[in-house]
């Protein structure tokens, strides 16, 4: 579970990307977060990894003060939570199997990681991620040869390698066109729906957000004005998340 | 030029008329005839005192004879397997060329992490690229002429010469791929939780190794072509012996030598090329 | 998921010797992993140095022997002797005169060449592979040797380097801009050729425009490495620095020396400045 607390975020240049913020995400919920860039989506996910520190308030996950962890506590505790990103993130020279293997990395001792010596079992294990997205066949290619949608399937299953109970999702879909945006969104519900895991993505497509996720949180300037089911957000509500600009589409064609 | 018509209108408050337009018309060709006369009045500078003296008196027998060396090589020499044939001796060349630039390569990495801006103190950057440029500037020749006083003549001079040769043009393509790295990898790895380490390893590593290759590759190519003058001056490969052949007209030898040098510099040429293209796009 | 088919592997001679390992996961799906081609480079490259190291008898301890030689050498090296500059001026001018009028007559010469071999603008292949073997031939030929031959043809001196030099750039300058004119966009020729202009009017109206900044900063790149290569071309004695390199070194004057390749280093970066701005101007 993800709690929040009167969590409060200021960056060093003094711009205050959260105020007052209070969450609660159950074990395995698929929760999307929409509001205009900047009003602070990126900013709640990384502080739940610590990528950021919270400024004030507590942020704990399963009962963990996440701002006490330092050094190696807090990389365990990275182990535990995935995140993807909106530019994939991959070593695009190497083949997906090597990307995917990198998941194993921090449990491995000094000389394996020096020499990248993967037993059989990891091997067994990263085709079986890369084999659950779907693209097994493309486990010894390089990277710079798949397209988007298949690299972030790769960085997808990157992510499942490391077995995590929370994947963080920026913007997943975000350079992607809108057929392999949605076959992406799919393979985020049935990881949600078959191993538990619970996902909290960014998501610019308010249309792809409310088709796919269970939970909508609404923020705007650092705040959230909706957190409810996607199914109950009314039109007004959106145009108010969304300072009364239209609500990105996928239809808008980015 | 664009912007500077924009700021126009912009102080005149309204858009141009035609004629203000034509008045305002970009002209590059004042740059082309500038350039254009810079050229002219180097070009009368230089040929102040580069006379030209006419062919020497042997000068048409040497003409005659590189040609009809060049048609009628001495096969004998190109195709034997003694140490002073044109097999052997193209061997070597290569050999130097490879020691050179694996010597070179190896050698270049330190330079180039000193060097590059994004790792290191702008101060101490800026010093390793002056050091860069000065290897960089000293021609190859000269470079193998100072060795030759310190080793001696032969092919482990040549050897040496290349390695630090190398050195300048090596480490600034590797700069180039340092300060290009995708930096968006190491906040993955990071989210993951993997060490400094961990991140250099499986973040940079993987993402230096094909451009290393690649630039090493190159210059070897380079290097080939190099090793095969450095004879001239004592360093060991095919030019002694080219130059011997020259100087005492043995028309023959010269055009197997020749032959050789060109088949071996194509065929390294197209496969460095190819295997380039594949390291930088994949199969 | 979606089945997708992927295309059969295309199998290389490598994988028809070590075949292509099929891995199949516990839920019955497979996929089929090429062997790691790494372990055979490896073995090649290491077979290659060590034949490498024989040919040339490369020893490290070489170094380790000469090295107060070596430190002598770098320590006089860096204390140039100032009142030698007098005696360098002379050749340094001479170096850059061949430089130049080397440059300028082997890019006018390259220029048409360039376009008769590029395979957008001259239809005929006989032609383009004709011209394109000649550019090849020219490049493998080292330098030095082509500054060797003019000089016994036509007498030491500067014109010989000069001439070299001219050759030298030519074969370079003409396969980059062969290459360049081959990615320029053909759409405005082929409009003009619409509106009935004939091909040499389409040609210098539509494609010139386009090769015309390319040629010149292609120009300009060469003309930076002639001024470092012409400093060697003196040793064969083709005129230029290269003499007085040679002599500083026949005396172990390294002081001497020192001055000279400082005074070069300074040249070479200032002409490196300059040019830079103006490829940087032109684009």
């Amino acid at each position: 579970m993800i709690e929040f607390k009167n969590v409060y975020k200021t960056y060093p240049n003094g711009f205050t990307a959260l105020k007052d913020v209070n969450l609660q995400i159950e074990q395995g919920e698929f929760v999307a977060i929409i509001g205009l860039s900047g009003a602070g989506k990126s900013t709640i996910l990384r502080c739940i990894n610590r990528m950021h520190d919270v400024t004030k308030g507590s942020l704990t996950v399963d009962g963990v003060d996440v701002n006490t962890l330092r050094g190696a506590e807090l990389r365990r505790y990275r182990r535990k939570v995935g995140m993807i990103f909106q530019s994939f993130n991959l070593v695009s020279r190497s083949t997906a199997i090597k990307n995917v293997l990198t998941a194993d990395v921090p449990d491995m001792n000094f000389f394996r990681v020096l020499f990248g010596v993967f037993s059989k079992e990891q091997k067994l294990r990263a085709l079986e991620s890369l084999d659950k997205v779907g693209i097994l066949d493309k486990a010894y290619t390089r990277c710079d040869q798949l397209s988007g949608g298949q690299q972030q399937r790769v960085a997808l299953a990157r992510t499942l390698n490391q077995n995590p109970k929370i994947i963080l999702a920026d913007e997943p879909v975000a350079s992607l066109d809108p057929i392999t945006a949605r076959q992406v969104m799919q393979d985020f519900v049935r990881i949600n729906r078959d191993y538990n895991i619970s996902i909290l993505l960014n998501i610019h497509h308010i249309d792809l957000a409310l088709q796919y996720c269970d939970r909508v949180i609404g923020v705007r300037a650092g705040e959230i004005v909706f957190d409810g089911p996607a199914s109950t957000i009314t039109q007004e509500q959106i145009d108010y998340v969304y300072n009364g600009t239209k609500a990105p589409t996928l239809g808008d064609g980015e | 030029m664009a912007e500077k018509l924009e700021k126009l209108e912009q102080s005149l408050d309204r858009k141009l008329t035609v004629a203000e337009m034509y008045a305002n018309r970009p002209r590059k060709w004042l740059l082309y005839t500038l350039i254009v006369l810079i050229l002219v009045v180097l070009v009368t500078w230089s040929g102040s005192s580069i006379h030209f003296e006419g062919l020497t008196v042997t000068g048409r027998e040497v003409a005659r004879g590189v040609i009809s060396g060049v048609t009628h090589p001495d096969l004998k020499l190109m195709f034997g397997t003694g140490e002073t044939d044109v097999p052997y001796l193209l061997l070597q060349t290569m050999a130097i060329a490879v020691l050179g630039t694996l010597f070179g390569a190896i050698l270049a990495i330190p330079f180039a992490f000193l060097a590059s801006t994004n790792i290191m103190p702008k101060p101490v950057a800026y010093l390793f690229r002056v050091v860069i440029l000065m290897i960089r500037t000293i021609p190859s020749l000269v470079w193998a002429l100072m060795w030759i006083r310190v080793t001696g003549p032969g092919a482990a001079c040549g050897v040496i010469t290349q390695s630090v040769c190398s050195i300048g043009m090596i480490s600034k393509m590797y700069i180039t791929a340092i300060e290009d790295l995708d930096t968006h990898i190491l906040e993955s790895l990071d989210a993951m939780g993997c060490t400094a380490f961990q991140k250099i390893r499986y973040g940079v590593i993987p993402q230096l190794t094909a451009s290393f290759i690649s630039a090493t590759i190159y210059r070897f190519d380079i290097n080939l072509k190099d090793a095969t003058t450095l004879g001239i001056v004592g360093a060991g490969g095919i030019g002694a012996s080219l130059v011997q052949c020259l100087n005492s007209r043995r028309w023959a030898m010269v055009g197997s030598f020749v032959w050789g040098l060109m088949v071996l510099v194509l065929i390294i040429e197209f496969i460095s090329t190819r295997v380039r293209r594949k390291l930088a796009h994949g199969e | 998921m979606e089945n997708e088919n992927t295309a059969p592997l295309k199998l290389t001679w490598f994988d028809r010797i070590f075949k292509p390992q099929v891995i199949t996961l516990p839920n019955g799906h497979s996929t089929v992993r090429r062997r790691s081609r790494a372990p055979l480079i490896l073995l090649l490259l290491l077979i290659a140095v060590w034949l490498s190291l024989q040919m040339t008898g490369f020893d490290l301890s070489l170094i380790v022997r000469k090295f107060n030689k070596l430190l002598d050498l770098f320590v006089k090296l860096f204390h140039p002797k100032w009142e030698f500059f007098g005696k360098v001026v002379g050749p340094l001018v001479d170096t850059i005169k061949m430089s130049v009028l080397g440059t300028v007559i082997g890019c006018l010469v390259a220029l048409p060449v360039a376009v008769l071999s590029s395979t957008n603008i001259c239809r005929s292949r006989i032609i383009v592979g004709v011209f394109r073997f000649i550019l090849a031939l020219i490049r493998t030929l080292p330098t030095l040797v082509i500054a060797l031959v003019c000089a016994l043809v036509f007498g030491l001196g500067t014109f010989a380097g000069t001439l070299a030099i001219a050759i030298f750039t030519f074969g370079i300058v003409a396969k980059m801009l062969y290459e360049s004119i081959e990615t320029i966009d053909m759409g405005p020729f082929e409009a003009m050729e619409a509106l009935g202009a004939n091909k040499f009017q389409a040609f210098w109206s539509a494609c010139v425009p386009q090769i015309l900044p390319v040629y010149l900063s292609h120009s300009l790149y060469c003309f930076e490495m002639n001024v470092r290569a012409s400093a060697i071309l003196g040793y064969v004695g083709a005129g230029g620095l290269g003499i007085t390199i040679n002599e500083r070194i026949g005396w172990r004057d390294y002081n001497g020396l020192g001055m000279v390749l400082l005074s070069l280093f300074v040249v070479v970066v200032a002409i490196e400045f300059f040019s830079e701005y103006l490829r940087k101007k032109l684009s």
